[in-house]
């Protein structure tokens, strides 16, 4: 039978190089090279990201030359020590530890945190999504239960319960905890796309020429909704960033002597602290409250480039 | 429509069935044994075995959690270690302080919410809009916690506009006085979780002003020649309040997860703070108790935003 | 033996009411459908839509699962998945859809849309498979350059040329075409059937061809099935339906085809409105209580129709007859 398709042409083996020489001079640019172009020509969101990866480089490789445990030990000549002095740049808490030196290290851990955390749950609920609209029927029914009973659970008690039950946890553990219950969201949104994906013509078109499911749901329809993939999990990176520090401000986040922004932030607890010594807290706060912007602004950017009426790139070629 | 609130109902029992198992087995799991701090420390093994076996600790948790269910539903949840009352009066006190809250936080949400929404939608794409997005943006990214701790520290301690601690000031007598004193101390957390707590609301509103706009409707309205307000006021205003009102039972689970945040910063004596403190002295029944109750009023939100939204929109009834 | 038969083909849809959401009744979409293709003919199922002729198309290719009755292809019924992987039943079975822009994946280039069977279905190296994807491509008549396009930059027509080529990909015995050139121009519609048909006569593949347009369909079949609310109503050959049309709805279905003629479109017109009279007053006669159409009954070695029982037992008896005198 190839016979008969080689018959019924005229190009042969000879020609297979030049030919696809030409076409791939034709091709057209991709989905990631059009999100850059989009962030070329919106200045305001390239220079956040610029200062999103040069500051999250920063805490990583800065907190490398930070001797933690030395750090966090109680140093009664500095205690509270006044910012802005060659020793305490950002000044000194009750114990005399700098705030500085906390911050950077603390910053580490709460992105990395996040960043694990935005990991593991958003492929958790995308896989869910996914596997849940695309099969439809009593799989999805059994899903839909599952999700609506984990909506009902009370989510910041019961990972204060489990905290507090489990004798040993470290910041790995931590995200374990929290990636339980943060999928939920994600996998609403990518189940709701994948339904009305499900049902377009090309998903039985993958069918019929014989691909299985998972390469259909992983290769077909992904790729369809990666750009509402990209910008949840860029919003969530976001969002996760308040959960850790949220958990540690409360007093049950990272175990005591790993420094946390939200455990810099919870010395604000202490009505002496918040009047006399904002810099024990405020340096957090602040920090805190630029990362989330600038993170979900390059999300807003990133979900205009998907909406191509909107895009501005486009015209600067 | 009864199917359809009778079977919304009937799914809700598997759920909370799992959530008080859920919740027993947590409880179980936590470490110390229920008789810590009510006993004599100097106890001898042999007497805490003997308590263990009388309140029958030995036996299998599924016949300790029927005995648990039993007394739940006899309206006993036990007595708190720490503050040595039954854990219902605890929460009673409480949750009326946290009821109080949630109930002023929702309408002011409301109240800010409802208007930016179709102030938005009505001026779609222009600088009113731009600067309604900037807010929702701004109010959606910045995690809830360091909005209290920063509110606080300006209008509580820097403009000392706003008081800092508690529910009611010590001073205040009779009943004018106490109303004013109570409302006094929720303004701030009031206001601060309402701010921070429109984006659902006024996303919404916003797209749906848009498109009511744009819809066959509204054009056939206008027209007929009748005034863009009235169109707004008699049509769109109110084809959008409904879902907008059914939305409320969700927002329930938002509220009462912020409440923890909000109690503490404001050292405000309702159910979250009291959950911290549970948590703290390791007070097991009251712990298990509010954890069941968050849930069940979880559910109870969510029944109802259902049940209504499925009144408003026949599209999203149960199957 | 015919390539592949249909038989019996049942697709019903439960609806679920009640408290308790039990099956409280069926939509019949395929009720009793039976047919077979021969190898290298083209298969016309006609029908208006809700007709249940796509619901037929997607149970034969096993989009849809078949309530009951069978499809048999080499000895197997291929309504079994099982089956289905064992004959790899998709690599001689394939389809065209409606809606090219739909078909084709937006995120993937045409290279991979046309080598996704050939990779599932023939292990080929990677030069091979463009190889063999450059002359599909030009069979299709659509240049080199098509490769790292992706599918929004073509027109739809040579999207629907681009279907074409990923069916003929696995040198299929059966290609369903449901509904091809609806959704195209008229004028590229005749491009892409002749296309269709130049790729029958060279490669000798059987078509089922699903149409609301009889026009259409007299252009590409030999054998046609009426279909209307899930069962055949009439089959028979292209001649039998077209000039010996019996069941009504057949009639009226032909009485609509649009004539080209201006002179005669007053006569058409009442030609039409006859037959219309014709079709309110008899609809009773012609379906059963329950709004089906009856079983069918040969008329002619090549034609058969649901007629209703008198005229069909008439039909029986001369068959009787004829067999007695042979």
């Amino acid at each position: 039978m190839k016979r008969d398709i080689e018959d019924a042409t005229s190009i042969s083996e000879a020609d297979l190089e030049k030919l696809t020489k030409e076409a791939n001079q034709e091709a057209t640019p991709s989905a990631a090279k059009i999100m850059w172009r989009e962030f070329v020509a919106d200045k305001p969101a390239l220079i956040s990201l610029f200062i999103l990866i040069v500051f999250i480089l920063f805490v990583i490789i800065a907190s490398m030359f930070i001797d933690v445990p030395k750090m966090m030990e109680t140093n009664i000549m500095g205690y509270y020590a006044k910012p802005f002095t060659p020793e305490y740049w950002l000044g000194a808490d009750a114990g005399g530890r700098s705030i500085a030196k906390e911050l950077v290290v603390g910053s580490r851990n709460s992105i990395c945190i996040a960043i694990g955390l935005t990991i593991i749950s958003s492929t958790f609920g995308i896989c869910w999504g996914l596997v849940s609209g695309y099969f439809g029927g009593m799989v999805d029914l059994a899903m839909q239960r599952v999700y609506d009973f984990m909506m009902i659970i009370p989510m910041l008690m019961t990972i204060i319960v489990i905290v507090t039950i489990i004798p040993h946890y470290n910041a790995i553990t931590l995200t374990l905890i929290l990636s339980i219950f943060y999928w939920m969201g994600t996998s609403r949104l990518i189940r709701s796309r994948t339904l009305s994906e499900s049902q377009k013509d090309y998903v039985a078109a993958s069918k019929t020429s014989g691909t299985g499911n998972l390469k259909i749901i992983f290769r077909e329809i992904m790729p369809n909704i990666s750009s509402l993939i990209i910008v949840d999990t860029t919003l969530s990176f976001a969002e996760n960033i308040g959960v850790e520090t949220g958990l540690s401000f409360l007093g049950f986040g990272l175990p005591m002597g790993t420094p946390s922004l939200g455990t810099l932030i919870a010395n604000a607890n202490d009505p002496e602290n918040i009047t006399g010594y904002w810099w024990t807290w405020l340096p957090a706060a602040v920090e805190i409250i630029i990362l989330c912007l600038s993170i979900s602004y390059i999300g807003q950017v990133m979900r205009r480039t998907t909406n191509a009426a909107q895009r501005r790139g486009q015209d600067k070629k | 429509m009864w199917k359809t609130i009778l079977r919304r109902i009937l799914i809700m029992i598997p759920e909370l069935i799992i959530l008080s198992i859920l919740v027993f087995l947590l409880a179980k799991a936590m470490p110390g044994d229920p008789f810590t701090g009510s006993i004599n420390p100097r106890a001898s093994q042999a007497q805490i075995h003997h308590l263990m076996q009388i309140h029958g600790l030995y036996d299998p948790w599924y016949q300790q959690y029927w005995n648990w269910v039993v007394h739940l539903f006899h309206g006993d949840l036990g007595m708190s270690y720490e503050y040595q009352e039954p854990v219902v009066d605890l929460i009673k006190q409480r949750g009326a302080n946290t009821l109080w809250l949630a109930l002023f936080t929702m309408v002011l949400t409301y109240l800010i919410g409802l208007p930016l929404g179709i102030y938005a939608g009505r001026h779609e794409g222009k600088f009113q809009d731009t600067l309604v997005r900037v807010y929702t943006y701004v109010t959606m990214s910045i995690p809830f916690f360091v909005v209290l701790v920063i509110g606080i520290w300006i209008f509580g301690y820097a403009l000392n506009w706003f008081p800092t601690s508690g529910s009611i000031s010590a001073q205040a007598s009779g009943l004018g006085e106490t109303l004013i004193s109570r409302l006094g101390h929720i303004i701030l957390p009031g206001l601060l979780g309402a701010l921070f707590g429109t984006v659902n609301i006024v996303q919404y509103l916003r797209s749906e002003v848009i498109d009511a706009k744009h819809s066959d409707y509204v054009r056939t309205a206008r027209s007929k020649g009748v005034p863009m307000k009235d169109i707004y006021r008699h049509h769109i205003f109110r084809n959008s309040l409904l879902p907008i009102a059914a939305f409320a039972g969700y927002s329930i689970t938002g509220l009462l997860g912020g409440s923890i945040f909000t109690e503490m910063v404001f050292s405000y004596p309702g159910m979250g703070l009291l959950f911290l403190n549970a948590i703290n002295y390791r007070d097991y029944t009251v712990i298990t108790a509010l954890v069941l109750l968050y849930g069940f009023l979880n559910l109870m939100g969510t029944l109802l935003s259902d049940i209504a939204l499925s009144i408003v929109d026949p599209r999203v009834r149960v199957e | 033996m015919s390539l592949i038969e249909i038989k019996d083909l049942k697709v019903h849809y439960p609806i679920r009411g009640g408290f308790w959401n039990r099956v409280v009744d069926n939509v019949k979409a395929v009720d009793g459908v039976t047919f077979d293709i021969e190898a290298g003919e083209t298969y016309g199922l006609v029908g208006e839509s809700g007709s249940g002729k796509s619901t037929t198309a997607k149970a034969i290719i096993g989009l849809e699962k078949a309530t009951s009755g069978t499809v048999t292809y080499k000895g197997k019924d291929v309504t079994k998945a099982e089956n289905r992987r064992k004959l790899d039943y998709n690599h001689d079975v394939q389809m065209i859809f409606q809606d090219s822009l739909s078909s084709l994946n937006p995120r993937k280039r045409i290279e991979d849309i046309i080598a996704e069977p050939l990779r599932n279905f023939e292990k080929l190296d990677k030069q091979a498979e463009k190889l063999r994807v450059l002359q599909l491509l030009d069979i299709v008549g659509l240049d080199a350059d098509a490769l790292y396009k992706y599918p929004h930059q073509f027109s739809g027509g040579q999207r629907q040329r681009i279907g074409v080529a990923r069916a003929v990909a696995t040198h299929p015995k059966l290609i369903i075409a449901d509904e091809p050139v609806s959704a195209l121009d008229l004028s590229v519609q005749a491009q892409v059937l002749n296309f269709m048909k130049k790729i029958q006569r060279d490669f000798g593949i059987s078509y089922l061809f699903i149409s609301h347009d009889l026009g259409v369909v007299r252009h590409m079949c030999n054998n046609i099935a009426i279909m209307n609310r899930g069962r055949i109503v009439e089959v028979g050959t292209r001649e039998d339906i077209y000039n010996e049309p019996m069941h009504i709805y057949t009639k009226r279905l032909l009485a609509a085809i649009p004539e080209t003629n201006v002179n005669h479109r007053k006569e058409h017109r009442e030609h039409r409105l006859e037959i219309e009279k014709i079709y309110q007053e008899q609809q009773q006669k012609y379906y059963d209580k329950d709004g089906m159409a009856f079983p069918l009954v040969k008329v002619s070695p090549t034609h058969s129709v649901a007629l209703p029982p008198e005229e069909a037992k008439k039909f029986q008896q001369q068959a009787e007859n004829k067999e007695v005198n042979v």
